[in-house]
C-alpha cells in the first residue's frame, strides 16, 4: 500500500522581504541579479532582522483558509548548514514553535470522483535562500534578490494513497492559494516547490526532493512506488530513512540516514516571539477571507453553466475570471450564447501559440463581443472568425477597426454561393480519384479527406456542413 | 581571482558541517587579503583589491610627516596631528587601535558630547574605517553603514579617533587573542614597541561605500580620501615580564581610557567584556541593561547577552554619553521601547545594598577580599545605605551557563563568514567543497575556532537538549531569583520584591590581573573562570557598573534590569562619599571630582600627555549629589551571615541580630572578616 505525505513551499507575493525592507521582486523574471538585496538580505556584519506585518499576515489568512489552529505564540529558530546561496548559514524558519497547526484541504467532488481530506500537520513562516545559477568550470554565480522572501512551508499528513490524490491536492492547493491572493501559485517559477515523502507498506519513509512540475511528482511517485514495489517483491526491504532526487527518468539517492545533515535548529536568540491576541485577529481575517474555491466553483457553475473543467480554469486566474464575467454579461445582452469555448479554447490557444499572458488588455472585450456577434450573425464561417482572433491578439491595433471592415479588408466573408464551390469540388474530385473511389467503395470517413482539402482552397468562407452536402451529393451522383 | 560582477562565484557547493571544517588544516595561508565592500543601497557588488594591495600595501610611504601639520595649516588640524601622533606613539607600545583614523578633526558647535574625543571598539561598524573584530576573515572590511551608536556619538560631536584592539569577535577575556597583536595594560611599564604603524588609504565617491569605491588613487577630484593608520605586529617583539594583561575583550577600549588618549571608549559587554578590563586598568565601565543601546552595527557575538557598553574616568562623562545612546532604535529588533525605559534615577532615603553571598569564592584573592571589606565598612560608614547579604544560589551554575549558551550563538552567527560575499576568502578550492573549510579554516584564530566547534556541539542532536536547554534554564532561574532580591521592578516584566534590595556590589574580578606569560600557560578553559563574577549580570541583562577602587581592582555595582539610570546616581554618590580614599579622585582637587586622574599610579606619565585640546567642560551637566545625602554617621552593620544561606528568598539581617555577629564599631582596627571557607554547599564554583 502506498503512503504519501507533502512538504510544501510557498513563496508569498508580499511587497517587501521578510525581515528586511527590500523589495520582494520574486515573481519578476526581468530584475538585475543583487539588485534588490539590502543589507540584511546579504547577511553584512552587524545587520539584524525585522520581522515585516505583511507576512504574518499573508500566513494568517493561509492558516486559516486551510482550517488551522493559530498559535498564540510562536517563534523563529535557526536551521544551520552551509551552502553559497545561504547567506546567513542558517536560515531563520519555525522549527519549535511554528504560527499554526492541525488543519485540512478538503478535495471534493470537484477534485476527485470520491471525497477526501488531507489534514495538515503544521504551516510555518521562514525565508527563502539566495539562487544559485550553476555554471560551467565548477563556477557558480549567486544571485541574493531571492534571499529572504517569505516563505510559508506546510507538511501534510500521510494522508495520500494514489498519485491522482496528490495531483488533486496540488491543484486544489494552487487554486486556494490564488483565491486568497497570496501566492502566484505556480510550481515552474518556483513559487510553490514540492517535496515528496513516501513509503510502501509501512517500510521506511523515503523523501524526494526537486521536483519542478506536478507531471514530475506524479512521475517520480510512480517510479519510486514500482522501484520500492520491486525490492519487496525480491524479498528486500525499505530499512533506511533516505532522501532521493528525481532526474526527470528515476530516483537517485543524495543522501542517506548517516550522512544526513544536523540542522543544529536552535531558537534565534534576537527575533521577539510572534504573539497574537487570537480572540481579536482571527475573526477580523476570517471576515476578509474570500470565498472558498469549492464555494466559488459553485457560484460559477450554477450561474454560467460552464464546464467544470473551464471553471478550474477561470479559477486560477483573478483576471480571467473577470473578463469571462464581463464578456459573458456583454454577449448575453447582444443575444450571443456562452462564449466560454472561445475564451478558454480559442483566446488561450492563441495565447499560448504567441506565447503570451493572459491580460485583459490582450483582447479588447468590446471588440470581442464584436466578433461574437458577427458570428453569430453568420457574417463569418467559425474557421475563420479563429484567424481573425489570432490576428486581433497580434495586432493590438487592429482592435480599432470594425470587425465588419476587417472581414471585408482580409476576404474572409461567409458565403453561400454555391457556383464558386462547384469548380472547386471539381477539380478536388478530379485531383484524388482514388479517394473518391474509396469512399465509393465503402470508406466513408475518407469524406472528411476532401472536405478539409476543399475548405482550404475556397479559403473557409463556406461553412463545413454546406461542403459537406455538396460533396455528399456529388459522391452519390457520381 | 575575484571578479568584478556582482556576482559572485563559487564551485559547486557542498554542504560543509562547521566542526568538519575547522578539523581541517590549521596552517595559515599567504593568499591575498582582499576587501568585499559590500552593499550600495540595495546594490550589492564585490571588490577585487588591486595586486599593489597585498600583504605588505602601504599607501605611498609611512608618513612620516604626521602631526607636523603638513595636511592643512588650520589650528584644527594641527591638533589632529599631534592628537595622531599622541595615539601612535602610546600605541606602538600598547598595540590599543587596530586603525586610527586620520581624517580631520571638524571644527564642531553645540552638541551634548562636544569637544570630547572617543575610541570605538572594532566590532561596531562605521564607514570611514574598517570593521575587523579583529579577525583576520573581516580584514579590511569597510562597512557600507554606520552602526548607531557610531551615528548618534558623531550628531553629538564627538571626534572618533580611532577603533580599538579586542579579542576576535568579542571571544576572550584577556585582548590577548587577537589577529593584529595583544592590546596590554597601560597601568604596567612596556619598555618596547609592540607594532608598527602603516598608513592606508580608500577612496570613495560621495560618502557612500559602493561600487566606486576604490583602493589606488583614482586621480579625480570627485572621490573623497579616507586615510588611516593600521598596526603590523613587529616581527621579533618583547612584552615586559612584569606586564599584566589587560582584561577584554574591550582591551583596546579600556586602554585608551586608562592612558588618557580618549575621553571614553565605546565597548561591548557580552559576559564582561567591558566590565573586566575596566577592572584591571582602574577605570568606570558601564555595561547598560540589555536592549537600551542599539546593536544594530555591532557585529554579533552572542546577541542575546550583547551589550554595548561605555568606559571612562569620568563617571560625568560616562553618563552623559549613556543619555546620548539611550534611545530606541527600530532597526534593532531587541530594542527597548521607549514606554519601557525608565529614567528615574531618584534613590529612597535608604539604600539597601546587597552583598551575594555565593560571589564570596573560595578562590578569591586575599587583595580582592581586602579591599571588599574595606570598601563595605566605607559604605556603612553612611547611615544611608543598609548592607545586606543576599543569595542567589544559581548563581555557581551560572559560568558553565553562559559558556554553553554564548558558544552556542556564536557558532550559529559566525556561520555567516563564508568568504563568498566579503572579507577574507582563501581561494584554495577543491573539486569536493566551496572554500568554506579552508576560508574558515585560515581566517578565524583558535579561540574562535574552539568556541564554534563547542557551540556547534551544544546544538547538535546530542547536545541540545542537556546542553542548551539546561543552560537557558539556568538563565531563567537565575532571572526569576534576581527578581526575587531586587526591589525595583523588573523592566520588561514588572517582578520585584518589596523586601529587596536596591543594588548589588561585588567584585568584578577574583584576583588583579595575571601577568601575561601567566595567562599564556594557561589552558583555555581555565582562563573561562575569570568571568565567573560578570556573566550572571550578563545573563540576567542588569545594568552593572565596574567603580575603580584601586590599582587594578574593581567593584560592580548591579541595579534591577532597567534602573540604569539609579545605577549611574549611585555610583556618584559613592564617588563622593570617599573623596580621601577614593583613588581616582584626584587628591588635591576635590572641588573638581570631574577630572579625575590615577593618582596612585603614574607609570607612563611621560606617555600620557593630556592631548586634550579644548576644556570640555562647560556643556556637562554639573554634578551635585551633596544635598542627598544629609549627614555622614557612622553605623556598622552585618557583611556577611556566617550561617549558610541555601533559600534564594532575601534575607535581610537586623541591626539588632548583626551587632551580636559583628562587634567592632568604628574606629575598630581589625574589620570582620569574611568567612573564608563557607559550609554550605551552594557556595562553591564547581
Amino acid at each position: 500500500m502506498l503512503k504519501v505525505g507533502l512538504e510544501i513551499h510557498t513563496q508569498l507575493k508580499t511587497n517587501r522581504k521578510l525581515f528586511a525592507l527590500s523589495k520582494n521582486t520574486t515573481s519578476l523574471l526581468d530584475v538585475r541579479p543583487n539588485t534588490t538585496t539590502s543589507f540584511f538580505d546579504v547577511s553584512l556584519p552587524g545587520t539584524q532582522p525585522k520581522l515585516n506585518k505583511e507576512p504574518l499576515m499573508y500566513a494568517l489568512k493561509t492558516a486559516l483558509a486551510l482550517n488551522c489552529t493559530v498559535k498564540e505564540t510562536s517563534q523563529f529558530d535557526r536551521k544551520h548548514y552551509f551552502y553559497g546561496d545561504q547567506p546567513l548559514g542558517y536560515q531563520i524558519t519555525q522549527h519549535y514553535h511554528p504560527i499554526a497547526k492541525d488543519g485540512y484541504l478538503r478535495l471534493t467532488k470537484y477534485d476527485l470522483p470520491e471525497e477526501k481530506t488531507i489534514r495538515i500537520e503544521q504551516l510555518q513562516i521562514e525565508q527563502d535562500t539566495g539562487r544559485t545559477l550553476y555554471k560551467l568550470d565548477n563556477e557558480s554565480n549567486v544571485d541574493f534578490n531571492r534571499s529572504n522572501i517569505p516563505l510559508i512551508e506546510m507538511v501534510t499528513k500521510p494522508d495520500f494513497s494514489s498519485v491522482e490524490e496528490v495531483r488533486a491536492f496540488i491543484k486544489k492547493l494552487q487554486q486556494t492559494l490564488v483565491n486568497l491572493d497570496v501566492c502566484t501559485g505556480e510550481l515552474e517559477t518556483g513559487a510553490i516547490r514540492v517535496d515528496v515523502n513516501l513509503s510502501v507498506d509501512d517500510h521506511s519513509r523515503i523523501e524526494i526532493k526537486n521536483l519542478p512540475t506536478t507531471s514530475a511528482i506524479v512521475s517520480a511517485i510512480k517510479y519510486e512506488y514500482q522501484r520500492q514495489c520491486n525490492i519487496i517483491k525480491t524479498g528486500g526491504a525499505i530499512t533506511e530513512v533516505e532522501t532521493r532526487g528525481w532526474s526527470g527518468k528515476k530516483t537517485y539517492k543524495l543522501r542517506s540516514k548517516e550522512n544526513a545533515i544536523d540542522y543544529r535548529y536552535m531558537p534565534d536568540p534576537e527575533l521577539p516571539e510572534i504573539k497574537l491576541d487570537l480572540n481579536d485577529i482571527v475573526p477580523k481575517i476570517q471576515a476578509i477571507l474570500p470565498p472558498s474555491v469549492d464555494q466559488k466553483l459553485d457560484q460559477i457553475l450554477n450561474d454560467y453553466k460552464i464546464k467544470l473543467r473551464d471553471a478550474n480554469i477561470l479559477m486560477g486566474n483573478h483576471k480571467l475570471m473577470d473578463y469571462y464575467k464581463q464578456l459573458y454579461n456583454k454577449c448575453s445582452q447582444s443575444g450571443v450564447e456562452n462564449p466560454i469555448n472561445w475564451l478558454t479554447h480559442e483566446l488561450l490557444g492563441c495565447l499560448s501559440k504567441s506565447n503570451m499572458d493572459f491580460e485583459p488588455s490582450v483582447m479588447d472585450v468590446d471588440k470581442f463581443v464584436e466578433l461574437m456577434v458577427a458570428l453569430k450573425k453568420q457574417q463569418v464561417t467559425k474557421n475563420n472568425a479563429k484567424l481573425l482572433l489570432m490576428h486581433l491578439v497580434n495586432n493590438p491595433q487592429d482592435q480599432n477597426i470594425p470587425i465588419a471592415q476587417l472581414i471585408n479588408d482580409f476576404d474572409l466573408s461567409k458565403t453561400n454561393h454555391t457556383e464558386t464551390l462547384d469548380p472547386v469540388l471539381d477539380q478536388v474530385l478530379s485531383e484524388n480519384a482514388p479517394v473518391v473511389a474509396q469512399i465509393v467503395s465503402g470508406k466513408t470517413n475518407k469524406l472528411k479527406y476532401l472536405l478539409g482539402l476543399t475548405m482550404r482552397a475556397t479559403e473557409g468562407k463556406f461553412e463545413p456542413k454546406l461542403i459537406e452536402e455538396k460533396l455528399k451529393e456529388r459522391l452519390l451522383n457520381l | 581571482m575575484y571578479r568584478l560582477s556582482i556576482f559572485v562565484s563559487h564551485s559547486v557547493a557542498i554542504s560543509v558541517e562547521t566542526n568538519r571544517g575547522l578539523k581541517a588544516g590549521f596552517s595559515s595561508s599567504n593568499s591575498k587579503p582582499h576587501i568585499a565592500l559590500s552593499v550600495v543601497g540595495f546594490d550589492y557588488p564585490k571588490f577585487d583589491i588591486p595586486a599593489a594591495f597585498s600583504d605588505h600595501h602601504v599607501s605611498a610611504h609611512t608618513s612620516p610627516s604626521l602631526g607636523s601639520g603638513s595636511h592643512g595649516d588650520s589650528p584644527i588640524n594641527q591638533n589632529s596631528g599631534r592628537l595622531v601622533k599622541m595615539l601612535r606613539q602610546v600605541s606602538s607600545k600598547y598595540n590599543i587601535f587596530t586603525s586610527i583614523g586620520l581624517k580631520e578633526r571638524k571644527s564642531v558647535a553645540g552638541g551634548v558630547l562636544a569637544n570630547t574625543v572617543a575610541a570605538l571598539k572594532d566590532n561596531l561598524t562605521t564607514r570611514d574605517a574598517p570593521t575587523t573584530c579583529s579577525s583576520k576573515i573581516l580584514q579590511d572590511y569597510v562597512s557600507p553603514f554606520d552602526s548607531t551608536v557610531a551615528r548618534l556619538l558623531t550628531k553629538e560631536s564627538t571626534h572618533i579617533v580611532g577603533k580599538t584592539n579586542m579579542d576576535e569577535f568579542g571571544m576572550g577575556n584577556s585582548s590577548l587573542n587577537s589577529n593584529l597583536g595583544p592590546t596590554l595594560n597601560p597601568l604596567y611599564r612596556q619598555s618596547t614597541d609592540i607594532v608598527e604603524y602603516e598608513e592606508k588609504t580608500f577612496w570613495t565617491k560621495g560618502n557612500d561605500i559602493n561600487e566606486h569605491t576604490v583602493f589606488e588613487n583614482p586621480q579625480s577630484p570627485q572621490y573623497t580620501e579616507h586615510r588611516y593608520l593600521v598596526p603590523r605586529l613587529k616581527d621579533s617583539y618583547q612584552i615586559d615580564p612584569e606586564m599584566r594583561i589587560v582584561g577584554g575583550s574591550s582591551g583596546g577600549s579600556a586602554a585608551a581610557v586608562a592612558a588618557d588618549l580618549v575621553d571614553f571608549a565605546i565597548g561591548t559587554d557580552t559576559g564582561g567584556s567591558v566590565r573586566l578590563p575596566s577592572c584591571y586598568t582602574s577605570i568606570y565601565g558601564y555595561k547598560p541593561s540589555y536592549g537600551r543601546i542599539s546593536r544594530w552595527g555591532l557585529v554579533s557575538y552572542a546577541q542575546s547577552l550583547d551589550t554595548v557598553g561605555i568606559m571612562s574616568k569620568n563617571l560625568d562623562i560616562l553618563s552623559n554619553v549613556f543619555k546620548v545612546l539611550d534611545h530606541h532604535d527600530s532597526s534593532d529588533p531587541t530594542s527597548i521601547s521607549e514606554t519601557q525605559r525608565s529614567r528615574n534615577e531618584t534613590l529612597g532615603a535608604k539604600i539597601k545594598l546587597g552583598v551575594p553571598l555565593e560571589m564570596n569564592l573560595p578562590g578569591l584573592d586575599a587583595t580582592i577580599k581586602e579591599k571588599w571589606h574595606s570598601l563595605l565598612q566605607k559604605l556603612q560608614e553612611s547611615d544611608n545605605i543598609e548592607l545586606h547579604t543576599v543569595s542567589i544560589p544559581s548563581l555557581v551554575s551560572c559560568l558553565p551557563a553562559y559558556y554553553t549558551l554564548v558558544t552556542s550563538e556564536a557558532s550559529s552567527n559566525l556561520a555567516r563568514f563564508d568568504g563568498i560575499r566579503y572579507g577574507f576568502r582563501s581561494n584554495e578550492q577543491t573539486s569536493q567543497e566551496p572554500e568554506f573549510t579552508t576560508t574558515r579554516s585560515n581566517g578565524f584564530g583558535s579561540e574562535v575556532k574552539r568556541r564554534i566547534i563547542l557551540g556547534s556541539y551544544s546544538l547538535s542532536s546530542y547536545g541540545y537538549s542537556s546542553h542548551f536547554m539546561n543552560a537557558n534554564g539556568v538563565r531563567k532561574t537565575l532571572i526569576n531569583e534576581l527578581n526575587n532580591v531586587f526591589k525595583d521592578p523588573h523592566m520588561l516584566d514588572g517582578a520585584a520584591n518589596p523586601e529587596g534590595v536596591d543594588f548589588l556590589l561585588c567584585p568584578t574580578a577574583t584576583s588583579l590581573p595575571p601577568l601575561v606569560s601567566e595567562y599564556q600557560s594557561i589552558k583555555p578553559v581555565e582562563s573561562y573562570m575569570n568571568d565567573v563574577l560578570t556573566v550572571p549580570f550578563s545573563l540576567a541583562g542588569l545594568p552593572v557598573l565596574n567603580i575603580p577602587y584601586g590599582k587594578s581592582i574593581g567593584f560592580q555595582l548591579a541595579g534591577q534590569m532597567g534602573q540604569d539610570y539609579k545605577v549611574l546616581k549611585f555610583a556618584q554618590l559613592m564617588q563622593q562619599l570617599d573623596r580621601k580614599n577614593w583613588t581616582t579622585v584626584a587628591k588635591n582637587s576635590p572641588k573638581s571630582p570631574k577630572m579625575p586622574k590615577l593618582s596612585t599610579m603614574k607609570p607612563q606619565n611621560e606617555y600620557f600627555i593630556s592631548m586634550r585640546n579644548t576644556p570640555n567642560r562647560k556643556q556637562m551637566d554639573p554634578l551635585n549629589f551633596c544635598g542627598l545625602v544629609k549627614k555622614y554617621t557612622v553605623f556598622w552593620g552585618p557583611i556577611m551571615r556566617t550561617n549558610p544561606i541555601t533559600k534564594s528568598r532575601l534575607l535581610i539581617a537586623r541591626r539588632a541580630e548583626s551587632k551580636k555577629v559583628n562587634t567592632p564599631k568604628k574606629n575598630s582596627s581589625t574589620p570582620p572578616a569574611v568567612n573564608p571557607t563557607p559550609n554550605s554547599k551552594g557556595q562553591h564554583l564547581k
